[in-house]
């Protein structure tokens, strides 16, 4: 019955489809959380799921196999920038309105 | 030793950026002299450098030969088929230019450290000057047409600047911007001159263009050769206030007297003449062009002579002078003259120049009054002002020995001998009236009776070293400039200097001079006749004006001033300036301000309404539009959201699942 | 004592069984990340949705991301995240609405995405080995410093410079406050 899911972890859809649905959560966090550290928490998600499908086609493209471990690590280098940036901005920002949530930001309005 | 002629313009542009940016901290800190010591020693070095170019210029010697020597620095706008170079082409008609320039600069630099000596402003004054000095040396030396004009240009902004160096005055205010304005009417016909030798030649390097002017079929000019030699004028005009352009000249002079001396007598407004000196063979092949000049020119000369007459301001009737000299200058580029004009254009730099100083000096020495009427009897109390003024009025007038006679005499004598007597009888009427309005300006400044105002008197003083000495050196040239080089008539040094650069005119004007008139040499006729017409002026101003102690003879002046009919007319248009100022006020402001107004309506309620109503529609878009605008990232990233959705369905839609 | 090679009564292979534990955890944990009302519960889920991904990475055969997804993420971000939590806390925050309010319209977007990214991996034929590879650390080790040599040191210069700008953007100005 369950003989379906029988090498699930031999095949790239498998891993492609959990990297779109882990990118949509990440998305949908992006989208709808106030809390201005749950957004990069939700953008932190979204680059995960990007290097998830990244790591699958190297796992099984034979042309990509080495490549795609170095731009994941790349990638990851790059979100450990991001992250650093992002939440002394978000620190900068809390220190001068006195909260996080970031519906309460309008400075862009004005 | 030629690899100095760069730095020729280089240093006053250095000591202009110098002072300008550090003069006035400078003389607020250390005084005066450390604001002017770096523009004034960047002239005095800049004069050595010149000199030792303009010797073996003029003389042809090596590298300059008779062609000239190029100084190709770099290639500036380098555009496919249009390049200008940064280049400098040193030749005899350079080196003239390049003597008067430097020289006269120079002095006007040594006398403004006497003359400006109480003005709070010192620094700004000499960073002017030194920006003009770049600017016309570059004009001077530059060897394509661009380079030209940009020194053109840039000699028209230091004027402006120094005109209205006293700004708070509205009259220099007004004077400066009407100097500028008039200048630019004439600038527009130089840069499509300019634009139409482009056309015509492809090249912009001077002598490649007027080599393939005068060397291509007329029929294969695609602008004929006559428009472009006017175009080109018509800047000579502009910058050497020909008529109808000269209205700018005498408000000039509400600038500083040496301003006066150095650009609207010596040297900018010989620009004009230069220009054409330098493209004489295209205004030779242009016969029609030429005389044109030549009208042009002999008109200036007896319309602003006749002005000259009743002026009062001692620096007016210089103006007007000038301008009498100029189109002197310009006759005689008409008549095909041109070592003469370029004779006279040296000579007029240095007694003119003479005499404004000197102007300056008695301005000066009167605590800043400038109408005669208010002088007189001062040639005791300023004797060396008053003996260097006597030497550049019979100067200019035209007595033998000195300068201006060799010159003025050439200018004359080639008219009559090219064939141009209508030039010639002009240009003596002119002689005899120049003659008069000089000695009229020497007898109510210097001599008769004393009308200076009581509580000056006492102190009217002799100026100081600075000021005397550029005067005592400007008199040497006045003096012997024209014995040096004009002897012997027709075929003295400068004209063997400066044949080469006419060389080509010769060939295509193809004249040959009348030599002998009623049995005598021309030249001797020539000569006796305008000594005469010289002597007569002189003398009628004598008689009305006075020498020495003699006075004023003013019952005679009234009776001429009182005088009804025809004389009366004369004396009300000379003494309006022939209402020039006023025609143009009819023609530009009255007039031309009805156009104005009407276009304004135009502008206002078409223009203005549909440019208004789209801004309006576009307002109200807006406002409605604004309030998607929440200001908050979220709903923004919604948006790329959706976006990318749209997108990327459209896409599976569109192109279909690959399968 | 070795294993049968599919798991009795289930009928799949044991690294099916692994594949779907991480996925199943990883997906709760990210859903977790985005719906907690305590942000700091937020922050722990994040660290094990982390783990589920490094354990995903070894299992697609990419052990060396895997460590340093460990190092990065667990070590790195995750801390630095708590931090920013802790300095930016207030006691209101918890009690406020968690979501904005265009929470249904994210939802459905977040959904339609997660639809057409699954619809179009379906329906591609995508030209693979066939079976996992296993991408060799040494191998690894040669390309990344012979063949990305520039980008390695690009990259980091880039995290230099997001230190210095981090230290700069969080610094409480002087006088300030």
């Amino acid at each position: 019955m369950l003989s379906v899911l029988n090498g699930l972890s031999q095949s790239l859809d498998a891993y492609l489809i959990l990297s779109g649905i882990l990118f949509a959560i990440g998305s949908f966090g992006f989208l709808a959380r106030r809390n201005a550290i749950s957004m990069l928490m939700s953008i932190e998600l979204m680059l995960n799921a990007v290097n998830l499908a990244i790591i699958s086609f190297g796992a099984f493209s034979l042309s990509l196999k080495v490549d795609a471990s170095v731009i994941a690590l790349i990638v990851m280098a790059a979100a450990a920038a991001e992250a650093t940036v992002g939440l002394a901005i978000v620190i900068a920002i809390y220190r001068n309105k006195k909260t996080p949530l970031v519906d309460e930001y309008d400075a862009m309005r004005q | 030793m030629y690899d100095l002629i760069p730095l020729i313009p280089l240093l006053p542009i250095l000591g202009f950026a110098f002072t300008a940016l550090f003069g006035r901290r400078l003389m607020l800190k250390y005084g005066r002299t450390a604001a002017e010591i770096v523009p004034v020693g960047a002239v005095v070095i800049v004069w050595l450098i010149a000199l030792s170019v303009i010797g073996p210029a003029l003389t042809h010697a090596e590298p300059f030969g008779e062609t000239g020597y190029n100084v190709k620095l770099w290639t500036w706008i380098p555009a496919g088929g249009f390049n200008v170079d940064l280049g400098f082409h040193v030749d005899a008609l350079t080196a003239v230019l390049l003597l008067v320039v430097t020289t006269i600069g120079m002095l006007v630099h040594i006398y403004s450290i006497g003359y400006m000596a109480h003005d709070k402003a010192t620094w700004r004054f000499f960073a002017y000057l030194n920006l003009f000095m770049f600017s016309m040396l570059v004009l001077v030396l530059a060897d394509n047409w661009v380079l030209v004009f940009g020194g053109w240009e840039l000699v028209g902004l230091s004027s402006y600047s120094l005109i209205g160096f006293w700004y708070h005055k509205r009259s220099a205010a007004l004077a400066a911007k009407k100097a500028f304005i008039v200048n630019r009417v004439g600038d527009v016909g130089f840069a499509l001159g300019i634009m139409a030798i482009f056309v015509n030649t492809g090249t912009l390097n001077i002598q490649e263009s007027l080599k393939i002017l005068i060397e291509k079929p007329s029929a294969e000019l695609v602008i004929p050769l006559g428009i472009v030699a006017l175009l080109v004028f018509c800047g000579a005009m502009g910058k050497s206030a020909q008529f109808p352009l000269h209205v700018w000249l005498p408000d000039a002079m509400e600038g500083p007297t040496p301003v006066s001396a150095l650009i609207h007598a010596a040297t900018m407004v010989n620009a004009g003449v230069y220009l054409v000196a330098r493209a004489n063979p295209l205004f030779s092949s242009a016969p029609e062009a030429m005389v044109i000049v030549a009208g042009v020119g002999i008109f200036t000369a007896i319309l602003a002579a006749s002005i000259a007459f009743t002026q009062t301001d001692i620096k007016r009737v210089l103006a007007f002078s000038t301008l009498s000299q100029l189109g002197y200058m310009f006759a005689a580029l008409g008549v095909g003259a041109y070592g003469a004009a370029i004779f006279h254009l040296m000579s007029h730099g240095f007694f003119k120049g003479l005499l404004f100083l000197g102007s300056g000096s008695v301005i000066h020495a009167v605590d800043g009054e400038q109408d005669m009427n208010r002088m007189g009897g001062l040639a005791k109390k300023i004797p060396i002002t008053h003996a260097t003024m006597l030497i550049g009025t019979i100067a200019i007038a035209g007595i033998p020995p000195l300068a201006g006679f060799f010159s003025k005499d050439e200018i004359l004598g080639e008219a009559f001998k090219f064939g141009f007597y209508w030039v010639w009888g002009i240009g003596v009427i002119v002689a005899v009236m120049t003659a008069f309005y000089m000695w009229r300006l020497m007898g109510k400044t210097f001599y008769g009776e004393s009308r200076v105002d009581p509580s000056v008197a006492p102190h009217v003083h002799e100026s100081a070293w600075q000021m005397t000495l550029p005067l005592v050196l400007l008199a040497i040239p006045s003096i012997g400039l024209g014995m040096a080089v004009g002897w012997p008539l027709g075929s003295g040094a400068l004209v063997g200097w400066l044949k080469p650069i006419f060389e080509e005119s010769e060939i295509i004007l193809a004249r040959t001079p009348t030599e002998e008139l009623f049995g005598l040499p021309i030249n001797a006729v020539l000569v006796v006749i305008s000594v005469l017409a010289a002597l007569v002026g002189l003398l009628t101003a004598v008689y009305l004006f006075g020498i020495g102690r003699r006075k004023v003879n003013q019952p005679r002046i009234d009776a001429i001033s009182n005088a009804n009919g025809a004389t009366r007319f004369l004396y009300r248009a000379s003494l309006n300036k022939w209402w020039f100022d006023e025609l143009n006020h009819l023609l530009f402001i009255r007039i031309g301000g009805r156009v104005a107004a009407a276009m304004w309506w135009f502008d206002r309620t078409v223009v203005d309404g549909t440019v208004n109503g789209v801004g309006s529609v576009t307002r109200s878009a807006g406002g409605g539009l604004r309030r998607i605008q929440t200001g908050r990232v979220q709903n923004y990233a919604l948006g790329i959201a959706i976006g990318l959705i749209v997108m990327a369905g459209s896409f599976l839609v569109i192109v279909g699942l690959p399968r | 004592m070795t294993l049968p090679a599919t798991i009795p009564l289930l009928g799949f292979a044991w690294d099916d069984l692994l594949f779907m534990t991480l996925a199943g955890i990883m997906i709760l944990c990210a859903l977790a990340v985005v719906g907690m009302r305590d942000i700091i519960r937020s922050g722990l889920a994040m660290i094990i949705c982390f783990a589920a991904l490094a354990g995903l990475y070894v299992l697609a055969g990419a052990p060396v991301v895997a460590a340093a997804q460990v190092l990065v993420y667990i070590g790195a971000i995750s801390v630095l995240v708590l931090f920013a939590i802790m300095l930016t806390q207030t006691k209101d925050a918890p009690r406020a609405l968690v979501f904005q309010t265009q929470v249904v319209p994210a939802g459905i977007a977040s959904a339609v995405l997660a639809v057409l990214i699954a619809i179009t991996v379906a329906a591609t034929d995508w030209p693979t080995a066939g079976a996992r590879l296993w991408t060799n650390t040494t191998e690894l080790a040669k390309t990344l410093f012979a063949d990305f040599t520039l980008p390695f040191e690009v990259v980091s210069v880039l995290l230099l410079s997001a230190v210095i700008g981090g230290v700069f953007l969080a610094k409480r100005e002087r006088g300030a406050d």
